[in-house]
């Protein structure tokens, strides 16, 4: 395709249609933002993502994305360190932290196994998980994987490594979701829903 | 080429940010892959799970590109298997080596009942490990590689079929075998007939067998190895003392 932009401003507009989310058209429309607003918006936005770029590490704890190490969440002290929740991806980590109803630490397994991918244990963090288990504090493991064939796999993986550990190990609940209305649930959904039922 | 059939779901990879790409096992045509826009969705997502069943509109412009697929979910699906590990282990190993071992766009209605069978038999946890043997061995016999347990291959002998020829697929009895019998398979009673009994030991010798002539006849061919899953189904079902 001829472009009448130079070099740098196509190199942009390829760069960021790569995003999530971005397509070529909204990467020139981001491409134009950002230079528009180049004391607000553009040289910012280049020095944060150059100093995310330099400074953010996985946790070597529990695998979440933070400049230091060991991450915010491992180091709080007001943290309770007998609560482990299992989370596939950072994505899920800051999902959960977005509630702010937890109030234990992490453990960022890095995927899920996946027997048609042949992803096994080893590609995961199961053996970190394992040891943080082992060193005598934790009370509780809750699994929040995926209500999917390959998250329910993994957390039944999971199970089984932590059960000589002797903790208590719980999984997220599945059933209708706050909102949810019956007659737009998938049959699935509903039927977990009614197997997990409780006194009302 | 536009056509509406039963199906299920053998995997689904996500394609974009918002579609998929799912393989399916239909009723008529056998495995088609096709792509699902809004597969990634999260009204789309809970049934493009590995044996969940679906009513597929498929369509596209001509036979040979890559089609694209509307799917509308029939049933439960998978989450009904989300609390049992073994069975979980069994459903994704049976799509697996349906995926692996059916060719595309060949039709194989035998497949699709077989898959069918078993995923209604995974609920039941005594018996689902041997209709997963029957299944493979239905596979195998889709794809013309049929055992046959009818007669004993030496002697045609049709009683006290105990053994398997891991060349011809075909039953050898016990004394046509007793000579060569560290180099012939077993055959378990229940794949003689349903009402052979499951004894300890069965469903080990029958996923023993199936495997062996995955391998020979389907999986070494496309230099391929049985995939992972089939071989953790071994393993968890060893472990559990189900074998």
């Amino acid at each position: 395709m001829a472009s009448s932009a130079g070099p740098e401003i196509e190199r942009l507009i390829s760069l960021l249609s790569k995003l999530p989310g971005m397509g070529p058209r909204s990467a020139r429309r981001a491409t134009l933002a950002l230079l528009k607003k180049r004391d607000q918006l553009m040289n910012p936005l280049a020095q944060a993502m150059a100093e995310a770029a330099e400074r953010v590490r996985p946790c070597s704890n529990c695998g979440a994305l933070d400049t230091r190490d060991p991450c915010a969440i491992c180091s709080d002290p007001e943290r309770d360190r007998t609560l482990i929740c299992v989370v596939e991806e950072a994505g899920a980590l800051w999902a959960m932290e977005r509630v702010g109803a937890f109030r234990g630490r992490y453990h960022v397994l890095g995927g899920l196994l996946s027997a048609l991918d042949g992803i096994g244990p080893d590609a995961l963090k199961v053996s970190e998980l394992v040891g943080r288990v082992g060193q005598g504090e934790v009370a509780e493991v809750i699994l929040a994987l995926p209500a999917t064939v390959d998250g329910q796999t993994t957390a039944h993986y999971l199970t089984d490594r932590l059960a000589a550990s002797g903790v208590a190990v719980t999984s997220l609940a599945r059933g209708v979701p706050v909102g949810g209305e019956l007659d737009w649930l998938d049959d699935g959904t509903i039927a977990q829903a009614l197997r997990a039922r409780r006194p009302a | 080429m536009e056509w509406t059939d039963d199906a299920y779901v053998l995997a689904a990879r996500a394609h974009g940010e918002a579609g998929a790409i799912v393989d399916l096992l239909t009723e008529s045509r056998g495995r088609y892959v096709a792509h699902v826009a809004g597969g990634a969705s999260r009204r789309m997502k809970p049934f493009l799970q590995p044996g969940a069943r679906v009513i597929v509109g498929y369509r596209s412009r001509t036979s040979e590109q890559l089609g694209s697929a509307q799917l509308e979910p029939v049933g439960e699906g998978p989450s009904a298997l989300f609390d049992d590990p073994l069975a979980l282990a069994g459903l994704s190993a049976a799509a697996a080596v349906a995926q692996g071992a059916l060719p595309e766009r060949e039709a194989h209605p035998g497949a699709f009942l077989a898959f069918e069978a078993l995923t209604l038999a995974l609920t039941h946890a005594e018996i689902w490990p041997a209709v997963f043997v029957r299944f493979e061995a239905g596979l195998l016999e889709e794809l013309g590689f049929g055992l046959d347990f009818s007669r004993c291959a030496a002697t045609g002998s049709t009683d006290d079929l105990i053994w398997v020829s891991p060349k011809s697929g075909r039953a050898v009895s016990r004394e046509a075998g007793e000579p060569y019998r560290d180099r012939l398979l077993a055959l378990p009673p229940f794949l003689l007939s349903a009402q052979g009994g499951l004894r300890a030991g069965d469903v080990g010798a029958g996923l023993a067998l199936t495997a062996h002539f995955l391998e020979l006849n389907v999986f070494n061919p496309l230099n391929r190895p049985l995939p992972p899953s089939r071989v953790w189904l071994v393993d968890k079902l060893t472990e559990a003392g189900r074998l």
